[in-house]
């Protein structure tokens, strides 16, 4: 827990993050369900809960500094 | 259905009951003190991006393509993922610069170009007038499907709702955001008014949502599960099967990433709005999880309008057709509402910020051009009124015009793809050190003509307001010219299309202008700033002493002269005091260039908080405050610096980053501790405070022997208070007092009790604020104890006595060792009297004896034998006065001496007392002179013992005199209303310091420097005594040369 933790405090994990997302919200991932509407829907309203709530974990971990 | 009377008075209250949120929170009252200055509120404001295009066009994109509408949230929240480095950036150097908007941001960083700003400017009014008629678009076609049974989603002629509607949004732009100048342009009250609607528009959709779910379907699994068996299924599949789908996708993505900062009202909300850097690390969070909330029940209204059998051109009003033809038209109300909200809110926000623009960076600089025009900086204020209106007017207008041509969701992507022109200049801003003024300058007019030619020509064209030929053949017929397909470019849809080759235009010749072309000296000045600015937030100090030459009064008359030409004279005045409290010179008369440079940063940026940072540049250059001479100084101080300090200036540039990271990083941390020491200190104190108090109250009343009271004034003197020690003094309970009533005076003894009533009520009749007692009081076991009592008065109103307030302390012990010591003295004082009396006996016989003897009746005495018996003469009389000295003195100390006083008159006391001494003064040679006055009155004394006192000042008169005369008088003393009676000897002084100690027993002083024998050094204590008993005083004046005075006084009127 205290290493998830630190990992949450980690400021390159936002990077990493981002290009989570970026793999997650196009192709090829999209591709996979994009015939399906509804599983598209499922998938992405899945997907789009995962980072807010990571964005969530990295602001109740965050160290409430003002550095960069 | 809704009468248009009813909507428009619901829209009219709503709008009011938000106005007066803002009010209160503008006026921090209390209840809603807690709403400014809030994480939820920022995040809540930035909701704005969500407009009446997500509220109703989402649906309609939904529709006709699928999921394609998420990629305009999943985009911001990509985005999003980098606000605490990008955001915080820009938000620090929107504090640093007082930046007011996105044109004056982009102005400020590229050397406060007002070319740039008004180039800003016009893009940001060409890219969101599309989305206000948006807007409106949404607030007509809405307003006719929910008063009407037709549901044309077309925008129609609602004959004056139309301009009533128009109206009240100017009246309320105005009202809300732009009712006066504020230097920082934040506006709290906007903001939580804004954050209401967004949370209204949120609740609004996700009502509609569940209603159309779980009212009309059962649940998710249904919708999704009819749909995929109906005949839509495969329209709404279709769009994602097209070749350029994921070049859409990708389009759609990138213009939303750039929108959540590049749009005008977001970058509004998001930056300007921002108080606190921390409420960044919530809005992370808490904003995309609105988008997810507000977008969970699109799709599933999309399919539901569909399966209903509603038409897909019908879509973008799906969501409030479904309750209003499902019989919930409340619902419907409420989701109108809400969509309400949300256009509202996006045309307050984008009006209020493109009026800010307009007057800033296009009308300021025509007025700079235009003499003429200056009087219209003074009416800065109602300019803003004016471009904000029509502002609301045009978009309304050009709503009338090409909306019709457009599903709402297209004129939204045009604002995108406009505003998109930003991204470049705003992140090569603030990432790239090369960026500069010529690149920035280049890269916007070609992006932004691009932009013009491949997507709002277009739109134009497919209004039918420009011939269709343009599209079909090209420019006078060259087809490599077509706006949708330039340079031949054919496999792109228009937006993608648009999007790409005004981003290449605009990165090409960006990145051309800052290779090409050479950055100023200034520039490169905020290029540090803009680039450097996470690492500090802490300003220079000042860089050195230098000497005062600067007449502070003369450069404080022109900045406010600079104010007085865009403010009214009141505030130019409050404005210049700002400036110079900022700087700390407020006081002073002369300052250094130093400080005046630090005074045009100020004004400079206070001046950019209303008219923006280029126009504020640009008016302190007009009008600079530095002469050629001390800008030179300026320049040789910032030279002397780098000299002395021996470093080039990138090394000093560097080191001056380091440490002020370390000092912004110290002083956080600092001011973190401060507050928390501070705290922990306020603590320590109250309770140090409260410990004391509490150790004092013990010592008083616990532990302590004395027992506070608070009688009634009534008979008996019924307790009301009485404080908790009473147990160990009285033996009696606090409860038995106040509960059981004992009455004080029950516990008094009874031998006391009477003297110690008519004591009370005689000190009570007198008006004495307190008085003292000793007297017994029974405890509760029966003992008797002596008490002493220190009686407070308290008085009501009216003078009547209502309590007494009482500190007792217990005095039985030191009653007792009275007693025991006046029954000593008792038993001293009689054993000196008998041993007294034995003496003199013997002595009076001797005496008498040798007094015989010296007669010559017992015989011839020769003249040696005569010689020897009279010095045993004296030695025996000097023996009786020792003894009956010290008898006196005794009985006097033991207040023993019975004092006969009677009406007596002086003079013939004094004469007496001379006659018997004259004898003695003769034997001396001295002269006795008697000055007695005549008429006096008389007075009370004891005659024996007032002559005892003059009988002995005399005597000692005649014993330190040598020679001359001694005087004895009486006077009158009129102003003290007694009697003085002088007894003046001219011998020698007696010294200061010996007066004192004169009054004192058994002192005998030395005067002339010999020591007179004889005496016991008890007669002046004697006098004093005596004289003390009948109420005078007594005393000594001796002078060099003239001899000494003994006084004392009888008071006329005499008690004793």
């Amino acid at each position: 827990m205290k290493k998830l933790k630190n990992i949450l405090k980690n400021k390159e994990l936002s990077i990493i993050l981002f290009c989570l997302s970026l793999v997650l919200f196009v192709w090829p991932f999209l591709s996979s369900c994009h015939e399906n509407p509804a599983m598209m829907f499922v998938y992405l309203f899945l997907a789009w809960g995962a980072i807010i709530v990571f964005l969530i974990l990295m602001d109740t971990n965050s160290e409430k500094d003002s550095s960069g | 259905m809704f009468s248009p009377l009813a909507v428009i008075t619901v829209f009219c209250l709503y709008m009011s009951i938000l106005f007066v949120i803002a009010l209160l929170v503008e006026r921090r009252i209390h209840f809603v003190k807690n709403l400014v200055n809030n994480p939820v509120i920022y995040s809540l404001g930035m909701a704005v991006y969500c407009t009446a295009w997500t509220y109703y066009g989402s649906v309609g994109k939904a529709a006709t393509s699928g999921m394609l509408f998420i990629t305009i949230y999943l985009g911001p929240t990509l985005t999003i993922i980098f606000w605490w480095t990008l955001l915080r950036k820009l938000v620090r150097i929107k504090s640093t610069y007082r930046i007011t908007s996105i044109a004056d941001f982009i102005s400020a960083r590229y050397n406060k170009s007002p070319a740039i700003a008004a180039l800003a400017t016009t893009i940001a009014f060409f890219g969101t007038l599309p989305y206000i008629a948006l807007q409106f678009k949404a607030i007509f076609s809405t307003f006719k499907v929910i008063t009407q049974t037709s549901a044309d989603s077309s925008i129609g002629h609602g004959g004056n709702v139309t301009y009533i509607v128009v109206g009240l949004m100017i009246l309320f732009t105005i009202i809300f955001g732009i009712r006066r100048l504020d230097p920082t342009e934040r506006h709290q009250g906007m903001m939580v008014a804004v954050a209401i609607e967004n949370t209204v528009q949120l609740f609004a959709f996700l009502v509609a949502g569940i209603f159309v779910c779980y009212f009309l379907y059962h649940g998710f699994g249904d919708i999704l599960r009819q749909f995929s068996e109906s005949r839509f299924y495969p329209l709404m599949s279709a769009a994602s099967k097209g070749n350029s789908s994921f070049t859409i996708w990708t389009t759609y993505t990138i213009l939303a990433m750039s929108a959540i900062i590049c749009l005008p009202r977001q970058f509004h909300t998001t930056v300007v709005e921002n108080t606190n850097e921390k409420h960044i690390r919530t809005a992370m969070w808490f904003f995309p999880l609105y988008m997810f909330l507000i977008n969970i029940f699109v799709l599933p209204i999309a399919m539901s309008g569909l399966l209903k059998g509603y038409s897909v051109s019908q879509a973008d009003n799906f969501v409030l057709l479904l309750p209003l033809y499902h019989g919930k038209p409340w619902v419907a109300l409420v989701v109108f509402l809400g969509g309400f909200s949300a256009a509202t809110s996006m045309i307050m926000i984008t009006s209020m910020t493109m009026a800010t623009m307009i007057t800033n960076h296009l009308l300021l600089p025509m007025i700079g051009w235009f003499r003429w025009l200056g009087g219209l900086r003074r009416n800065l204020l109602k300019c803003r009124w004016i471009a904000a209106a029509g502002f609301i007017i045009v978009g309304y207008w050009f709503g009338q015009l090409v909306g019709e041509s457009y599903m709402l969701v297209n004129i939204g992507l045009i604002a995108f793809a406009a505003v998109l022109q930003f991204a470049p200049v705003i992140l090569g801003g603030i990432f790239w050190r090369r960026a500069n003024k010529a690149g920035a300058i280049m890269g916007l007019s070609a992006g932004f003509i691009v932009w013009l030619y491949t997507l709002l020509i277009p739109s134009f064209v497919k209004s039918g307001w420009v011939s269709s030929f343009l599209l079909e053949k090209g420019p006078w017929g060259i087809s490599f010219l077509n706006p949708e397909h330039l340079f031949g470019v054919v496999t792109l849809d228009p937006l993608s299309h648009a999007v790409f080759w005004s981003m290449l235009f605009n990165i090409g010749f960006y990145v051309l202008g800052a290779f090409y072309c050479k950055s100023s000296e200034e520039e490169q000045r905020h290029i540090d700033d803009f680039i450097g600015i996470s690492k500090s937030v802490v300003s220079f100090a000042p860089p050195a002493e230098r000497e005062n030459t600067v007449i502070l009064n003369e450069k404080a008359e022109r900045v406010e002269n600079l104010f007085k030409q865009y403010f009214p004279v009141l505030e130019s005045e409050s404005m210049v005091k700002k400036c110079l409290c900022a700087q700390g010179i407020e006081s002073r008369e002369k300052i250094s260039v130093v400080e005046l440079a630090g005074l045009q940063n100020e004004a400079e940026k206070l001046l950019a908080g209303s008219i923006g940072t280029a126009a504020a540049h640009k008016a302190l250059q007009a009008g600079p405050l530095f002469t050629d001479k001390e800008s030179l100084e300026l320049s040789t101080t910032y030279a002397d610096i780098l000299a002395t300090l021996k470093v080039a200036p990138q090394e000093l540039k560097r080191k001056v980053d380091f440490y002020q990271e370390r000092t912004a990083l110290l002083t956080q941390h600092a001011e973190e501790l401060g507050g928390k020491v501070r705290e922990l200190e306020n603590q320590v104190a109250e309770r140090k405070k409260a410990e004391e108090a509490l150790q004092e109250e013990r010592r008083l009343f616990v532990g302590g022997t004395t027992v506070v009271f608070k009688w009634k004034n009534e008979p008996g003197w019924p307790v009301e208070y009485v404080s908790q020690n009473v147990k160990g003094q009285f033996g009696y309970t606090v409860e038995e007092f106040i509960e059981k009533q004992i009455l004080y005076a029950s516990i008094i003894h009874s031998e006391d009790l009477d003297w110690v009533t008519e004591d009370i009520k005689m000190h009570s009749r007198s008006g004495a604020p307190y008085f003292e007692q000793e007297y017994r009081i029974a405890r509760a076991d029966g003992q008797y104890r002596w008490i002493y009592d220190f009686t407070v008065v308290i008085r009501a109103g009216d003078g009547q006595i209502t309590h007494y307030h009482g500190y007792v302390s217990d005095i039985t012990e030191r009653r007792e060792a009275q007693e025991k010591l006046e029954e000593a003295m008792e038993v001293k004082l009689k054993f000196i009297s008998v041993v007294s009396h034995e003496l003199r006996t013997p002595l009076t016989a001797i005496r008498e004896g040798i007094s015989l003897v010296l007669s010559g009746k017992a015989g011839v005495v020769t003249d040696v034998q005569k010689e020897f018996l009279h010095d045993v003469k004296s030695s025996v009389d000097r023996l009786t006065r020792l003894i009956n000295d010290v008898l006196d003195f005794q009985k006097l100390e033991a207040k023993k001496m019975v004092f006969n006083l009677q009406p007596a008159d002086i003079n013939s006391v004094i004469t007496e007392a001379t006659q018997q001494l004259a004898p003695l003064a003769r034997e001396r040679k001295l002269n006795l002179i008697v000055k007695l006055a005549q008429n006096l009155p008389q007075a009370k004394l004891d005659k024996d013992r007032i002559t005892q006192v003059l009988t002995n000042l005399v005597d000692n008169a005649l014993k330190y005199t040598e020679r001359g005369d001694i005087t004895i008088s009486s006077a009158k003393d009129e102003t003290q209303d007694c009697i003085c009676v002088s007894v003046h000897n001219p011998g020698s002084e007696i010294k200061k310091e010996d007066i004192e100690k004169l009054f004192q027993k058994f002192e005998q002083l030395e005067r002339g420097g010999k020591r007179k024998t004889g005496g016991t050094g008890l007669g002046l204590a004697i006098c004093k005594e005596i004289i003390d008993q009948h109420r005078g005083k007594i005393w000594v004046v001796s002078k060099a040369g003239k001899g000494t005075t003994f006084n004392f006084t009888i008071p006329i009127k005499s008690d004793g």
